[in-house]
C-alpha cells in the first residue's frame, strides 16, 4: 500500500493517499489518488482500489487500509464520497482500515464511518 | 422533531425538489439551506446521461451559498423520493460537502416519508470527517 502511495499523483494538494483492499475471492487491489488541474475531476485512492476490483469481476469489499498524509503518514479518514463508494461494495462484514501518523491502526465498520447511509432501493 | 407545516425552511426544500431534473434514478431531491446571514439558498438533483457528472440537490444548495457570498451553513434541510417523499439521507459525498461549510452547531434535517424532520450534527453523519490541514 505504501507503493502506491508512491504513485500518487497529487501535484496540487501533495496529499497522497494509498488504498488496498481485499475481496471476497481474496484477491488484493489497490489505488491512489490520481488529481486533475479541474480539482473535481481528480480521484481518490479508495475509489481507485474499488475501481479495480470491479474490473477484475470481483464485488464486495472484505477489508480495506487507507493511509495518507503530505510527507509523513497523517491520519487519514476516507473522505464522505469514498465512504459512499465503499458502502456500495460493503457489507457489515466490511472492515475499513485506518492508519493513523504513529502506524497505530484502527478498524471501523462501514456504519460506523457512514450512519444512515444513503441507499437508492431498487 | 421540528414543526413539519410552518418551517419556511422545509417547504423551500420541498418546492425546488418539484425542479429537479432526474430521468434516469426518477429519485427527486430537494435540499434548502439557510446561511449564518439568515439567507435561504435551495438546490435540486441535477442529472447527466454520464451519470457521474450529476449533482446533488446538497451541492448545488450549498453552491448558490457560495456565489451569493455565505460562508457558513446553520441549517439544511433534504428532502426526496421518487414520488412520494421516502427518507433520504445525504450521500457520503454531500455529507463531506456540508461539513466543509458547517460547524458544531449546524443542524441537518432530515424529512422522512412521514414527513418528519430528523436533526442530525454534521459529526453525526460523517464521524471522524476527512479535512485537509493547510
Amino acid at each position: 500500500m505504501n507503493t502506491r502511495r508512491e504513485d500518487a499523483y497529487c501535484p496540487y494538494s501533495h496529499f497522497s493517499v494509498g488504498a488496498a483492499l481485499v475481496d471476497e475471492t481474496g484477491h488484493v487491489h489497490i489505488g491512489c489518488n490520481v488529481e486533475n488541474s479541474a480539482y473535481p475531476e481528480g480521484t481518490c485512492a479508495e475509489a481507485g482500489a474499488i475501481a479495480s476490483m470491479i474490473a477484475s469481476g470481483a464485488r464486495r469489499i472484505r477489508r480495506i487500509v487507507v493511509a495518507g498524509g503530505h510527507d509523513e503518514i497523517e491520519t487519514c479518514t476516507p473522505c464522505g464520497g469514498c465512504r459512499q463508494k465503499i458502502a456500495e461494495f460493503g457489507d457489515d462484514e466490511t472492515v475499513i482500515v485506518l492508519v493513523d501518523g504513529d502506524g497505530e491502526t484502527t478498524e471501523f465498520s462501514v456504519d460506523e464511518l457512514l450512519p444512515l447511509g444513503f441507499r437508492l432501493e431498487e | 422533531m421540528t414543526g413539519y407545516e410552518d418551517d419556511e425552511l422545509i417547504d423551500a426544500a420541498l418546492a425546488v425538489r418539484q425542479n429537479a431534473y432526474c430521468p434516469f434514478s426518477k429519485f427527486s431531491v430537494g435540499a434548502a439551506l439557510i446561511d449564518e446571514k439568515g439567507e435561504i439558498h435551495v438546490g435540486c438533483n441535477v442529472e447527466n446521461s454520464s451519470y457521474p457528472e450529476g449533482s446533488c440537490a446538497e451541492a448545488n444548495a450549498i453552491g448558490a451559498m457560495i456565489a451569493s457570498g455565505g460562508k457558513r451553513i446553520r441549517r439544511i434541510v433534504v428532502a426526496g423520493g421518487r414520488e412520494r417523499l421516502e427518507t433520504c439521507t445525504p450521500c457520503g459525498g454531500c455529507r463531506q460537502r456540508i461539513a466543509e461549510f458547517s460547524d458544531g452547531d449546524t443542524i441537518i434535517s432530515i424529512i422522512g416519508g412521514g414527513g418528519y424532520a430528523n436533526k442530525f450534527s454534521v459529526q453525526d453523519l460523517l464521524p471522524l470527517c476527512f479535512r485537509l490541514e493547510q
